[in-house]
């Protein structure tokens, strides 16, 4: 009995929320049974209801229209909600006319006739920016939304501080238009609701954690849009706190919910367009939300994976967007490509079976273990045999090659299996490094013993070794002096095992000091990745896709009342003056501002200097390559003791062992005129330098 | 399904220790350029004097080094009375299954202790008479740090965040957890009011 009560107050409250909806046509009595949401598909031979047609697409709006719905069947009745809730044949407005759409609405809309299966629930969002940062002003629930959380912090609204200013109001709102939105629309319950809603017990994972949500994708430019039904999780470790107000989340399709794919260029034209999951991730560490942190920058593990992608490397992709929570505005966000086995299949080729993919298990989330590396697909006994292999030292050329399945001279023998891609340890690893990744492979904050935050991928069949993977890169861009270049007492069980292990492994072995030197000469020097004004001009385009958008981060998240404020240093302004007030957009130009000044320009050569201190680069400069007009003319060298030795056929002028290949040519003058494809080092005595190769 | 564990015993110490500057992590480093670092290196290592380091040279400043940086250990120092009490092994570092007998042992003490109400966890009120007794000198050593990181530690505590949503549901009248516009208004007013 209570509960039929329950549902009838539910009821009252869901006539009186449908907010920026000028129609009204009472709804029909509810009973309990209709009120479970429930969309009856009944007998699967038994036609459905044509599917209803909304007269507007989805997306950003600056005035208010009339939406029309309609369905094909004749005499089928249309339903709608305006609250995130499902319509079915009992719940849910019905339809009469056309509806007046004047603010910020999430309408969802079925259509149902006696004798056939209901229509599929068609969701669209009308977003209103002008609208939307006028929402809760004074942080009170917006109208039919939870007063709480479960055990979560609650916080609503927009900061009318941050709202209200002259000097950038008009930058907010298009601010709102400048990156693509997504909109997330369910029941309140799924999201809220204490017992099952996600957001109200952020820890709980799993697939039992999981709610059925409408997503759509409202495009900045006017594109192609998108609406599907799909799974949401929390995401996350240590963000997961119910202290955080701000989750990220995990987006699953399965045949369950509808398509069992996404089937839509998420990360743009060149990235993949099926999609079995992703995240939308948020900044947690050095956020406003979560950490009451001015050095928020938002940037921060978007960049570090532009990096690794930049060299050449399958990185997990990502772009920045805004959310909105049943129309509610929710802050800035970047999805973000999970490497996982559909991942592998997707880039790599072939099934999800056919991969196995390793990670850390940090132990925030689970009671089972802390910081071991498990494998979320496939299984560890390759990741098992590469640790054993790596323990027993690599020092001698037959193991090191043996790790990637080559002969002694660095031959690829096809009847070995390849454990370890040693190109893609060595880059991932720069990235690391030159970020001065605290948190990644291993943590500073599990006594630089433990592993954390990546992932690895490789094909059970061992055509290439593992591979790695950015993963969580916040902790980076901190201190230009840091370095992480360890050796670190970890990798003392292959559960505790990591590429900084393998590094520090392989790093015994002088032809890997030598391939590291390769490496850093490929991207460290001119044209590299980490070329400063290549760096700079990477960290800056990142910045100014947000530049705007931070504005409205800033009203919604500026001012969270309660934050894991630990190891914060002052928030001062230019002049050394205490800021106060909600965090903003002057917070988030002064720490662009000091990675500008102080990181940029400098970590390249830091980093260098660690190399090299670390025994990773010869102290013999590589050959310069001089260009005229385009092409390369000759090389020269500082020393003029050094001799320059080149091939034109794509090998190595020096053999594995460190002697002068026979196909190698020594500089003599000139450099022939073949020689627009060329593969250069110097030699002084014993030492090679680094490899330069053109193009 | 599995459940959230906000933090184990060793995340939150090792968390509120990463952040004491100094205490954890390699000492920090002053941002050296590269010929900077290479001239402090060639001082050191370039034995035949040539002006560069060899491969012999090189391999012996790569072994020095690493060994140095190896014996740093953790990169953190931790009290000798600390280790000498919790440190099982005698390696000179706490291992995870140390730290939590070190948590277990120490926490409940001052759960004993300060825990007025008996409910288990420290409020608000029981957290700020502990650390008062540390500001007081009355906990000292190992029992003020675990104090100090049983302040830090919200898994144990009641979430003060929830007080504002909490005050909110008295004007929650219909009692179905949702603002209803009445509701609202009656808040609004009641803000006034105090206002």
């Amino acid at each position: 009995m209570f509960r039929i009560v329950r549902l009838c107050l539910l009821l009252i409250v869901t006539i009186q929320s449908h907010r920026g909806v000028a129609a009204e046509t009472p709804a029909p009595a509810v009973t309990a049974k209709s009120a479970a949401g429930k969309s009856a598909k009944g007998n699967p031979e038994t036609p459905e209801v044509a599917e209803v047609k909304f007269s507007r697409k989805r997306g950003l709006f600056g005035a208010p229209f009339e939406l029309t719905l309609t369905s094909k069947t004749a005499g089928a009745t249309i339903r709608y909600t305006t609250d995130g809730s499902k319509p079915t044949a009992n719940l849910g407005k019905v339809y009469s006319g056309p509806i007046r759409i004047t603010g910020t609405t999430v309408l969802r809309a079925a259509a149902f006739k006696d004798g056939l299966n209901s229509s599929r629930i068609k969701t669209h969002s009308f977003v209103f920016p002008e609208d939307v940062v006028q929402q809760s002003p004074d942080g009170l629930p917006p109208e039919g939304f939870p007063f709480a959380w479960g055990k979560n912090q609650v916080d609503y609204g927009m900061d009318p501080r941050v709202v209200n200013d002259p000097a950038t109001r008009a930058e907010l709102l298009a601010g709102l238009r400048a990156l693509p939105s997504f909109s997330l629309v369910t029941d309140l319950d799924s999201m809220f609701g204490a017992a099952r809603g996600v957001y109200s017990n952020p820890g709980e994972q799993g697939r039992e954690s999981e709610r059925e949500m409408s997503l759509e994708y409202l495009p900045a430019d006017g594109g192609e849009d998108f609406q599907i039904d799909c799974g949401v999780r929390i995401r996350g470790g240590f963000s997961r706190m119910p202290l955080n107000p701000k989750h990220a989340f995990r987006i699953f399709f399965r045949d369950d919910y509808g398509e069992g794919k996404l089937k839509f260029p998420v990360f743009g034209p060149e990235g993949v367009r099926s999609f079995d999951s992703f995240d939308l991730r948020t900044a947690q560490n050095y956020s406003w939300s979560l950490a009451g942190d001015h050095r928020g920058v938002f940037v921060r593990d978007q960049f570090n994976r532009d990096l690794q992608r930049a060299m050449g490397h399958p990185a997990a992709r990502g772009e920045f967007c805004h959310l909105y929570l049943n129309g509610q505005y929710w802050g800035l966000f970047n999805t973000c490509e999970r490497p996982e086995a559909s991942y592998a299949a997707t880039h790599f080729g072939g099934k999800k079976d056919a991969y196995d993919v390793v990670k850390v298990d940090s132990g925030f989330t689970t009671r089972e273990s802390t910081y071991q590396v498990i494998a979320t697909d496939g299984d560890t006994a390759a990741w098992t045999r590469l640790y054993d292999r790596a323990a027993k030292g690599l020092r001698d050329n037959a193991d090191y090659f043996a790790l990637q399945g080559c002969n002694p001279d660095g031959s690829r023998d096809p009847g070995r299996e390849a454990l370890l891609d040693v190109d893609n340890l060595i880059d991932y690893m720069l990235v690391i490094f030159w970020g001065g990744n605290l948190d990644a492979p291993i943590s500073a904050f599990a006594d630089n013993r433990n592993p954390n935050n990546f992932h690895a991928i490789r094909p059970r069949d061992g055509r290439f070794g593992f591979r790695f993977f950015v993963w969580d890169a916040e902790h980076t861009l901190l201190d230009p002096g840091e370095n992480r270049l360890g050796p670190f007492k970890t990798g003392e069980t292959v559960g505790t095992s990591s590429p900084q292990w393998l590094w520090q492994q392989c790093l015994e072995n002088a032809e890997f000091r030598l391939r590291v030197a390769d490496r850093v000469q490929r991207h460290f020097g001119a044209g590299g990745v980490f070329e400063t004004k290549a760096v700079t001009d990477r960290f800056l385009a990142r910045t100014r896709q947000i530049e705007s958008a931070v504005l409205a981060e800033s009203a919604r998240w500026g001012d969270v009342p309660h934050s894991f404020r630990m190891g914060i240093p002052p928030r001062l302004d230019e002049q050394g003056q205490p800021v106060t007030g909600p965090l903003g957009r002057g917070d988030w130009r002064r720490e662009v501002s000091r990675l500008l000044r102080d990181y940029l320009p400098v970590r390249t050569d830091i980093v260098r200097g660690q190399l090299f201190a670390a025994g990773a680069l010869p102290d013999l400069e590589a050959p310069e390559v001089v260009r005229e007009a385009g092409r390369v003319v000759r090389l020269r060298h500082p020393l003029a003791a050094a001799e320059l030795y080149f091939t034109t056929d794509g090998s190595d002028p020096r053999q594995v062992g460190g002697k002068i290949n026979p196909a190698a040519r020594k500089l003599d003058g000139a450099l022939p005129p073949d020689a627009a494809t060329l593969k250069a080092r110097a030699r002084l005595g014993e030492d090679w330098s680094a490899l330069v190769s053109v193009p | 399904m599995n459940h959230y564990r906000p933090c184990s015993p060793r995340c939150v110490a090792l968390a509120v220790l990463a952040l004491l500057p100094g205490v954890i992590g390699e000492a920090a480093e002053p941002p050296v350029s590269f010929d900077q670092r290479r001239a402090e290196l060639l001082k050191e290592f370039d034995a035949n004097h040539d002006g560069r380091l060899d491969d012999g040279e090189r391999e012996k400043m790569r072994l020095t080094r690493q060994q140095a940086r190896r014996s740093r250990g953790a990169g953190y120092t931790l009290p000798a009375e600390f280790l000498a009490k919790y440190d099982a092994s005698k390696d000179g570092e706490m291992q995870p299954a140390e730290w939590k007998v070190a948590w277990d042992a120490e926490t409940k003490i001052l759960l004993e202790t300060y825990d007025a109400d008996k409910d288990g966890i420290l409020g608000k009120a029981e957290k700020a008479a502990m650390l008062a007794d540390v500001g007081k000198g009355k906990i000292t050593g190992v029992p003020a740090f675990f104090a100090g990181r049983m302040a830090q530690d919200q898994s144990k505590s009641e979430p003060e965040y929830l007080e504002a949503s909490q005050a909110l549901l008295k004007f929650d009248a219909d009692g179905d957890g949702r603002a209803s516009a009445e509701e609202l208004a009656r808040i609004r007013a009641s803000r006034a009011e105090k206002r």
